[in-house]
């Protein structure tokens, strides 16, 4: 033991694997001769007993051999929970000097206990961010909080595979630390998701969706990490002494931008997005020390991204404009949806009808919100020639609605992400507006401009 | 990772293996079946084959005296086709390990084994291999409830192309 505190801190941190700790640790010691061969033996013995014993409870005692990869995926499974209890130790020799006093099976229960409380505290954290107020419309947000994560926590197995992570996670964070797996990639996920949330918490929502609007049209379908998005501009707001709040910054703003940082070198750059980020924090009068942590691990992406944008002049990819609504701009809000049981039943009415007249009188009663409209052309309940039935009955604005929501021509065929009855009916759409009159097609381009769709923050 | 397997060193596993099957003939005896050490090794040396080959792992050891025990009052062996018989059984009990997807415990395994060798197969572990399990595993994996009824199953599992009955 006074061998090893008089060598303390030899083995670094940073020479240990995140994902494979345990063995990391061993290795590392190994080399650094604070292990002898004995001692490493000894290790590797008890976690052979270890597994047996496992693999003994895997099988419910009625077989005594299983398959080498369930064996180990087993294995895998006690060293990662062994692991996370080796974190726990502030320095890395002391996690070792527990390894050599204490027998495994002792470490790999503390593990166990250690795992089920990270697994109540995360849990907690994502009710909270279920029910934290951070509205998006973002597919891969809400698909991930409300669909991808939740299945983790009943699917999670601490005894036989704690080092799976049975989630599939969409919505990408800002450095996102994807050497970490299991329980803890969940834990850090879902705490730097709460701490990104808390810095949106700070703008006016109505700004975030028009930044992200300006970032691009489809940024619902996109994978973008939206505090990134918000923090950049924001950065860019102090750059420029104006409202951070606002989070616009307009083609002028970044022109003076573009000559206030081109000259600037590497480290010189750095260290004023170093400056700007306090300046930012102390405006914004925050105080959380994770938040500003993790607000700093942006920077140095950041710069580089900053710094090539500037020698190509190309600034409008970092710091993003508002999208200026029309002059003569039709703000849309949706109406209502209706509810599944009601809408199947409409569908299948339709599906039934056999003219096309009577499926068009059905539509124009029973319909009254364009997604129900858009979920029945694509519900295979309408065929062929009717679509352009359906589509001369409707007004220009329905039209332009529906225009509004389609891909452009030339993506639909390739989009993965629809079916083929609602490619059909995007592909008809697009082939019937084609064959309007121009002075008719026209009136609808100009429409379909004009609309501008408010975020439903009920929904 | 592969280390960690590879640790204990087999001759310790293997001496305390033919010191439990050479243990056996105390009740095997009985039937006039009698293993030597070398038999004993011999037998050893096939489950490690047939564990390598078959990809499997095992711990506690213990199925080969399982075997014998189980198989020694058959009507089919005999002490001169004794120890090539239990070699066959070993390597066909891995193999149906694999086939039933583990599925079916080592004790039930092993007596459906002897069920079938002592009375369709007429001790042919050739008939066992290739016709009576074939149609088991096939039941097992397919989720058949009375997997075990081989004969039925191979009628109507055509039809039902392996849905739960």
């Amino acid at each position: 033991m006074n061998k090893l505190e008089k060598q303390q801190s030899i083995i670094k941190r940073q020479n240990l694997n995140e994902s494979d700790y345990f063995q990391s640790i061993l290795q590392e010691s190994y080399r650094l001769n604070l292990l002898s061969v004995t001692e490493y033996e000894t290790i590797q013995v008890q976690s052979l007993q270890l597994l047996a014993k496992q693999v003994q409870r895997y099988t419910g005692g009625e077989s005594s051999s299983v398959k080498v990869e369930t064996a180990q995926s087993i294995m895998q499974s006690i060293l990662y929970v062994i692991g996370s209890y080796l974190k726990t130790f502030p320095e890395a020799e002391l996690g070792l000097a527990a390894l050599k006093q204490k027998p495994l099976l002792e470490l790999y229960q503390h593990g166990k206990k250690l795992i089920t409380v990270q697994l109540a505290s995360a849990k907690q954290l994502l009710i909270d961010i279920q029910t934290d107020g951070f509205i998006t419309d973002n597919q891969a947000y809400n698909d991930t909080i409300q669909n991808a994560i939740p299945p983790f926590f009943t699917d999670y197995d601490v005894n036989f595979a704690a080092h799976d992570t049975p989630a599939s996670i969409d919505y990408p964070l800002c450095n996102d630390k994807m050497d970490l797996i299991g329980i803890e990639y969940i834990s850090n996920y879902l705490e730097t998701l709460c701490l990104e949330n808390k810095f949106l918490d700070l703008f006016p929502m109505p700004a975030i969706s028009r930044l992200l609007q300006g970032f691009n049209d489809h940024h619902k379908d996109l994978l973008i990490n939206i505090f990134g998005l918000v923090l950049t501009n924001a950065l860019g707001c102090v750059l420029l002494g104006k409202t951070i709040t606002l989070l616009n910054i307009e083609p002028k703003e970044r022109e003076y931008l573009q000559q206030k940082l081109l000259n600037l070198s590497h480290t010189e750059l750095n260290n004023r997005l170093h400056t700007t980020l306090r300046q930012l924090c102390i405006d914004l009068e925050l105080s959380d020390r994770s938040l500003k942590n993790h607000m700093i691990g942006i920077i140095p992406d950041l710069s580089v991204r900053l710094k090539n944008a500037l020698e190509n002049n190309r600034l409008e990819s970092i710091f993003i404009s508002f999208k200026e609504y029309p002059l003569q701009s039709v703000l849309f809000e949706e109406g209502n949806k209706m509810d599944d049981e009601l809408f199947r039943s409409i569908a299948n009415e339709i599906k039934e009808c056999r003219y096309v007249s009577d499926k068009i009188a059905i539509i124009q009663k029973e319909i009254h919100s364009i997604s129900d409209f858009i979920d029945i052309l694509g519900s295979y309940c309408i065929f062929d020639d009717e679509f352009t039935d359906i589509f001369q009955s409707l007004g220009d604005m329905e039209l332009a609605l529906l225009l509004k929501m389609i891909p452009s021509g030339n993506t639909i065929d390739s989009d993965i992400h629809f079916t083929e009855s609602e490619k059909e009916w995007h592909n008809r759409l697009n082939t019937f507006f084609s064959e309007l009159r121009l002075p008719r097609q026209k009136r609808i381009r100009k429409l379909v401009g004009n609309i501008v769709f408010i975020l439903d923050r009920t929904s | 990772m592969q280390s960690m397997f590879t640790l204990i060193p087999s001759s310790v596993t293997n001496q305390l293996a033919i010191a439990e099957i050479v243990d056996c003939n105390e009740k095997t005896s009985h039937y006039g079946l009698i293993l030597s050490q070398a038999d004993a090794l011999e037998l050893v040396i096939t489950r490690s084959e047939a564990l390598s080959n078959y990809g499997r792992i095992e711990f506690n050891g213990g199925i080969i005296s399982k075997l014998i025990l189980s198989f020694s009052n058959s009507p089919f062996l005999t002490k001169h086709n004794y120890v090539a018989t239990l070699n066959d059984l070993i390597e066909t009990f891995y193999y149906f390990k694999n086939e039933t997807l583990d599925e079916i415990s080592d004790d039930e395994l092993i007596s459906l084994i002897k069920k079938y060798f002592d009375q369709r197969c007429q001790g042919s572990v050739e008939l066992l291999q290739n016709r009576e399990f074939e149609v088991l595993a096939r039941n097992v994996r397919y989720g058949i409830s009375d997997y075990e009824d081989i004969y039925k199953a191979t009628e109507e599992s055509f039809d039902e192309e392996g849905f739960d009955e």
